[in-house]
């Protein structure tokens, strides 16, 4: 089973870790034969923006926590294996995006300009300059983990935003939020009798 | 030693779940001893273990976990030979895990149960194996971190191989864990990040996935 995990199982698994996020995360990144599972780099940077710059409100909390790189480190250090540098072929959206990955958060004067290299401060002078660049912005349809998806021959896209893939299957792909998968791979508990089980899987 | 029935254990489960007080805490103490005696041979640990096997159980029941059926199917072969004692001790490793995610038991029981499943999966994989070649379903998972149910379930799904032996119990083919090559992260680590994270997170209120991923969108 091929997974694809967005950046909502990173984020969800980063702050439930023991919630069926991280499990899905850890039963891939330990690599069962149950769950083929991987991140592409697009993915991570945005998981990577997000922790450091947006951050993430809660309740008696109206100013949004952050995290360090030193915060992070462990966390990306036993996913890295998801990652497959190595092995993973990169969408063409993947790779621009990677490309510019690091420009996030900038604003769209600053961004212009890193990008098309002209006059700055007529960039910066221009009126579109207060909108910051975030990912939604360079992608509104969150086509890069279609992309990556794709490319990548994943079965499933595991992701727990719906407004902006929705569960609808994506031609063979189908779209799974994390508790269904979760729940599928019984990793959350559930009545099954062992009494139920086949004498001979295989 | 007196040992219960399989029927007299899960009479003894559905007690403790339905008493109160100073009862249920006696019924704990019956079901950790039950327990503790099927382990064999823990010579010197006895002490360790007992305490550990009531500490679990207790940290179960407040996290509203005791009453888990998996909990009950492996009181009920706590004794079958071909791993009864590792498939209980796997499940209790697996429901600890869950346990950590039970917001009111608090930081620092929440940790605490992450290191006491560490120390059930370290049990049941330190023991001796007559046929190395295959494992149990509590030897998968204890090795994987996951619960006795859902190893039940991949084999029912066949995601993975595995055949039942004349006593019923499971003979899973060892190999198809090691087929993937890839760079693979240890269950260790893995549970050192979750300790980790917890204490990181401390006594913020966890959102739940969705809210997590609602507010992430609705930041952009």
């Amino acid at each position: 089973m091929r997974v694809a995990f967005d950046t909502t199982v990173l984020w969800g698994a980063f702050h439930r870790p023991a919630g069926p996020n991280f499990a899905l995360l850890a039963l891939a990144a330990q690599r069962t034969p149950v769950l083929d599972g991987f991140i592409t780099d697009v993915v991570g940077a945005e998981f990577w923006w997000r922790a450091t710059q947006q951050g993430v409100r809660g309740p008696g909390r109206p100013v949004p926590r952050t995290y360090s790189e030193q915060e992070l480190e462990p966390f990306l250090e036993a996913f890295k294996v998801l990652f497959e540098p190595a092995s993973m072929a990169r969408a063409p959206l993947s790779r621009s995006l990677g490309q510019y990955a690091g420009l996030v958060g900038l604003s769209l004067g600053e961004f212009l300009y890193a990008v098309t290299g002209k006059d700055r401060e007529a960039l910066l002078s221009a009126a579109t300059a207060a909108f910051p660049v975030t990912f939604e912005s360079m992608d509104l349809a969150d086509l890069h983990v279609l992309c990556g998806a794709v490319q990548n021959s994943a079965e499933i896209i595991c992701s727990s935003d719906s407004k902006l893939l929705s569960y609808d299957p994506i031609g063979s792909i189908r779209v799974t939020p994390p508790a269904t998968l979760a729940d599928e791979l019984g990793l959350i508990d559930s009545p099954t009798s062992s009494a139920q089980v086949p004498r001979a899987a295989r | 030693m007196e040992i219960l029935s399989p029927e007299d254990r899960v009479v003894l489960w559905r007690a403790a779940i339905e008493a109160d007080g100073s009862r249920r805490e006696a019924l704990m103490h019956a079901i950790a001893k039950e327990i503790v005696d099927s382990l064999g041979a823990l010579d010197l640990y006895e002490d360790q273990y007992a305490q550990l096997t009531l500490e679990s159980l207790q940290t179960l029941d407040d996290a509203g976990l005791f009453a888990s059926d998996g909990l009950r199917r492996c009181l009920e072969t706590l004794h079958e030979p071909g791993g009864g004692a590792d498939l209980l001790a796997a499940e209790l490793a697996g429901l600890l895990r869950a346990a950590a995610d039970v917001e009111h038991l608090g930081v620092q029981r929440r940790v605490r149960a992450v290191e006491t499943a560490s120390q059930w999966r370290e049990h049941v994989l330190g023991r001796r194996r007559p046929e190395p070649a295959y494992l149990s379903a509590g030897d998968v998972a204890a090795r994987f971190g996951v619960t006795t149910q859902a190893v039940y379930k991949w084999l029912q799904r066949q995601r993975i191989e595995g055949t039942r032996g004349p006593g019923g119990s499971w003979r899973i083919p060892a190999a198809q864990f090691e087929r993937d090559t890839r760079p693979a992260s240890s269950r260790e680590s893995l549970d050192s990040l979750q300790a980790g994270l917890i204490r990181l997170h401390g006594d913020s209120d966890l959102s739940s996935e969705t809210d997590l991923t609602e507010q992430m969108r609705a930041e952009d």
